[in-house]
């Protein structure tokens, strides 16, 4: 209905007709076509985009793409350059690189993954419940979460590591210990974030206005407040893996990631150290992964933060 | 008769955005004589902002640019004056007031050390000589105590001191010509009111001219001796203020004029103009006014009114008034 | 100002007991017991050495009581001995936490001497080929794990090239200019990261307030373009800039193992980090404890001055 029709004289009167009121499925379709069409605008986000679908692609079809089994050794092709056998030649218990890479980045993907979903699961309903209702829970809230921030650098990580370690955790049961502390210390980012956006749309009118209507608390709270704190949201979750991924990768480069044979980007890397004067390509491929892979995390975060930003446009 | 102040011979601003180009001044041409009050009035994304910061040459190029057109300041065209002669224009002889003060004045500078900086650039004068500048101008603005309030930041004031902190900033090194854009929209209606009389009474002081940009009739009428209306990057109508009020020649300012709510008619409705402005980037073809005109013509949707003199001093942009 | 300051104290205070009550529950949370470690490496009596060795470690308090004494001793800086080197762990720390503090202070300040000036560029001149390189750069220094680019400086300047030593530390108080040359490696793997997310910090604050409209205001008075940048804008630019980059250093304060790692640095990150393997748990302890403070207290401070910088928060 054209704006003409709206405001056409009925009975004498100025009839409004208002437009009909979204629904949270057409809202969310709207959504994804209009982020479709937006994706496209900025040429960072493409990039980052094709680089991670290429990524989560190679994770997925692993089993099939591999060609060699990641943990067999074959000492008498030790070292060897890349080959038509060995795509990116073999390290220095004769294993094929290339497979251990793609297995490799599998278990790398999922952790970040997983990790940076819980942090999310965990920091936005406590950002949001502290923030709407303020008073002590704010304030013991915001402590706690002070405190998680209190550790720096990968101390929190070493702690974890240290007692799974100490209680001979290994394969799935570290990893685990593992994405519970990435998700603990990610927790507070997004906490925070929720929060502030909590306290600025408390603010606003409309939360006055549908509490005036009569709507309760927490519908308000869902309903209003949270489509508005997405889209930082999703900025800091996808930088955030490309965080994750270069803490395990420090974790495991430290030798406290899960041990060897499992591969593993840090720990191949680290392992390559000892080969670098004579093997150099030993030592540049896992790193290459990880630059890689924290890139198109990056690109992609970085696009996103362009297109859901307005700023001043221009070519 | 002395040259104007100003005239602007079909000034055009282009802007080359992301989304497309757009043409948000189009052939806009009018003067300001000495000493005159001239009001800009339009809508919002009418291009009056622009048109002014044209006049000041602020507009970033890119995504901005002047494709053609003349902008005559006291007898010279600044578009070919280069940087370095702009900038000693800037202050000296034009000024600026803008609309949101709190977010035109830079936060974390006193208000005293952004007004003598302003001072010491275009006048050259010592420190102490400056310090007693801002006081006298702090004063002559009305801001109470001015000695004490110095070294005060920005937003230790309210809303109408800011305002005319700002004035006092404009008007500190002496133009001879001020535009104000929208001084007083950001403002509570009581104040408004203050600063348009102390804006309106420098003005008149100094023998400066003004160009007072706004979308209120109301305070146009107040301030303003001509006054030209906008609408979606064209003037549409020009005239001195008496004859825009008693004599309107253009259907968008008889649209204005009527939905102004007015205490001496009998109407219960408020008639505001239906439909909203069109999109800049895909302009409608002929005048960009026909699709909301009641007296839409054939011609409308085909070609561009031009700007015609339709009685002595009075010009309008529309086919209604064309003759044969 | 001071009522804020000594609120914010206030606040320091729980977060400070929640810190410690964690890092004395990691060592509680850890299989065995610290007279276990230590007897699995004596012979003799066991029996009666783990009686003794119960009593003088308190283990036969309940746990409240042990983490109120421990927290008690921390306090005074009494953290006990190592269970590696059997020296006071507060001299331990002492010695090794000022060369990460060296490391890591003169990383920021040479990130910050590149990347403040080429954000500041790249966003006056946007879009331009300085721009460009500023945007990949930085992109890449923020996606190249630190560790790898420390390997590859290391391959680079000391194994191909043999201008700096691979690994390795001498104090600058006792030779000034010998000292540097093991310092350019370590600080450099540290700046290149830094100034990445600095120069992207640095750039898209100063877009932010390039846009504002008190720089018209400013161009509008006739000043220079230069200081139009230089005094109005950076000014205001530089204050969320300085505050993260303050918190930056206050996190690369445990940051650092794995490049002190690498380097050879005697820094506390290593000094945790080798306690880690060698289960020397007092030390963990202790040391987290103690980098979780500064970090804290720094945070604190960073916060302030923000404050003091910032005048529109400086009176709230």
């Amino acid at each position: 209905m054209s704006e003409l029709e709206a405001n056409k004289l009925v009975d004498g009167n100025l009839a409004w007709r208002a437009p009909p009121a979204p629904t949270l499925g057409s809202r969310i379709a709207k959504a994804f076509s209009n982020a479709w069409y937006e994706l496209r605008k900025s040429r960072t986000a493409s990039i980052g985009a094709v680089m991670l679908v290429l990524l989560f692609g190679a994770c997925i079809a692993t089993p099939w793409i591999a060609t060699h089994d990641p943990v067999k050794q074959n000492y008498r092709a030790r070292l060897a350059p890349p080959s038509e056998k060995h795509l990116l030649g073999t390290d220095r218990l004769g294993r094929d690189i290339y497979s251990r890479l793609l297995y490799g980045g599998r278990r790398l993907v999922t952790i970040a993954l997983v990790a940076v979903g819980l942090s999310l699961l965990i920091g936005v309903p406590f950002g949001v419940l502290t923030g709407y209702f303020g008073g002590l829970a704010d304030t013991i809230g915001m402590r706690i979460v002070d405190g998680l921030l209190a550790f720096p650098g990968l101390l929190l990580y070493l702690l974890f590591v240290t007692v799974a370690q100490a209680w001979k955790f290994e394969g799935f049961m570290l990893d685990v210990v593992l994405v519970g502390a990435l998700a603990l210390a990610g927790m507070p980012e997004k906490a925070r974030l929720a929060r502030g956006s909590v306290l600025a749309e408390k603010q606003k009118e409309y939360v006055e206005a549908s509490r005036a209507v009569g709507e309760s608390s927490t519908r308000i709270a869902l309903s209003q407040i949270l489509p508005n704190i997405v889209s930082p949201l999703i900025v800091t979750a996808t930088v955030r893996f490309g965080f994750v991924i270069l803490i395990v990768a420090a974790l495991s480069f430290l030798g406290l990631g899960t041990p060897p044979p499992t591969p593993d980007w840090g720990s191949d890397l680290s392992a390559a150290r000892d080969y670098m004067e004579t093997h150099p390509l030993i030592a540049a491929f896992p790193g290459l992964a990880i630059c890689y892979t924290v890139l198109a995390f990056n690109l992609f975060g970085d696009g996103l933060r362009d297109i859901l930003d307005p700023r001043i446009a221009e070519r | 008769m002395a040259e104007p102040v100003l005239e602007l011979d079909d000034l055009t601003v282009n802007f080359r955005l992301r989304a497309g180009d757009l043409t948000a001044v189009n052939g806009v041409s009018f003067a300001i004589e000495r000493g005159q009050t001239f009001g800009l009035v339009g809508e919002s994304g009418s291009g009056k902002s622009v048109t002014a910061k044209a006049i000041m040459r602020l507009i970033p190029d890119p995504p901005g640019e002047i494709p053609r057109g003349r902008i005559v300041f006291e007898g010279e065209n600044i578009l070919d004056k280069n940087d370095a002669e702009m900038r000693a224009m800037r202050g000296r002889r034009m000024a600026m007031v803008f609309q949101e003060p709190m977010s035109a004045l830079n936060p974390v500078y006193t208000v005293h050390s952004q007004i003598a900086d302003a001072l010491r650039t275009n006048l050259g004068i010592s420190k102490q000589e400056a310090r007693e500048r801002v006081i006298e101008l702090l004063t002559l603005v009305g801001i109470p105590s001015p000695h004490k309030r110095l070294d005060s930041y920005v937003h230790e004031f309210s809303g109408g001191m800011r305002q005319r902190v700002m004035l006092a900033m404009a008007l500190s090194c002496n133009p001879v010509f001020l535009i104000a854009d929208e001084p007083t929209t950001a403002l509570d209606v009581t104040i408004q009111a203050t600063i348009l009389e102390l804006i309106t009474r420098m003005i008149h002081e100094r023998g400066m001219s003004l160009l007072f940009i706004t979308h209120n009739l109301g305070v146009v009428a107040h301030a303003c001796d001509k006054i030209g209306v906008m609408y979606a990057s064209h003037i549409v109508e020009l005239a001195d203020k008496r004859e825009i009020f008693a004599n309107p020649q253009h259907p968008y300012t008889v649209g204005l004029l009527n939905s102004i709510p007015r205490l001496d008619t009998q109407s219960k409705y408020l008639t505001p103009i239906t439909g909203s402005v069109c999109n800049m980037l895909r302009p409608p073809a002929g005048c960009k006014f026909n699709p909301r005109c009641s007296h839409a013509m054939d011609i409308c949707r085909r070609e561009v009114p031009k700007l015609k003199e339709i009685a002595p001093g009075h010009y309008a942009a529309c086919h209604l008034h064309d003759k044969g | 100002m001071l009522a804020y300051t000594l609120r914010r104290i206030a606040q320091l205070i729980p977060v400070l007991l929640i810190l410690s009550m964690a890092v004395y529950g990691f060592v509680e949370a850890l299989p065995g017991s610290i007279v276990d470690t230590l007897v699995g490496t004596e012979g003799g009596d066991i029996e009666e050495a783990r009686a003794i060795l119960t009593k003088e470690y308190g283990l036969d308090r309940p746990v409240h009581e042990r983490y109120v004494l421990w927290l008690g001793r921390a306090l005074q800086f009494d953290f006990g001995n190592s269970l590696v080197t059997r020296r006071p762990i507060s001299l331990e720390l002492l010695s090794r936490i000022p060369a990460t503090v060296y490391l890591a202070t003169v990383g920021i300040l040479l990130s910050m001497l590149i990347a403040i000036p080429l954000g500041t560029f790249a966003a006056v001149r946007r879009n331009s080929a300085v721009d460009y390189t500023a945007q990949v750069t930085s992109l890449a220094g923020i996606s190249i794990p630190e560790f790898w680019f420390a390997i590859l400086c290391v391959l680079l300047f000391s194994l191909y090239l043999g201008w700096l030593p691979s690994s390795g530390y001498v104090s600058p108080f006792e030779d000034f200019w010998g000292s540097l040359q093991f310092l350019i490696l370590p600080a450099a793997a540290i700046g290149f990261r830094q100034a990445a997310f600095t120069t992207r910090l640095t750039r898209s604050s100063m877009l932010d307030e390039l846009s504002k409209e008190y720089v018209d205001t400013a161009r509008s008075l006739g000043h220079s373009e230069r200081k139009v940048v230089f005094k109005y804008t950076l000014r205001n630019a530089m204050i969320p800039t300085l505050t993260i980059s303050g918190l930056q250093l206050a996190n690369l304060l445990g940051g650092t193992v794995v490049l002190e790692t690498i380097f050879g640095w005697p820094g506390i990150g290593r000094a945790i980090f080798e306690a880690i393997l060698q289960r020397d748990y007092p030390l963990i302890q202790a040391g987290v404890l103690v980098l979780g403070c500064i970090v804290v207290t720094m945070n604190l401070l960073v916060d302030l001055t923000y404050r003091l910088l910032n005048p529109r928060v400086k009176f709230a």
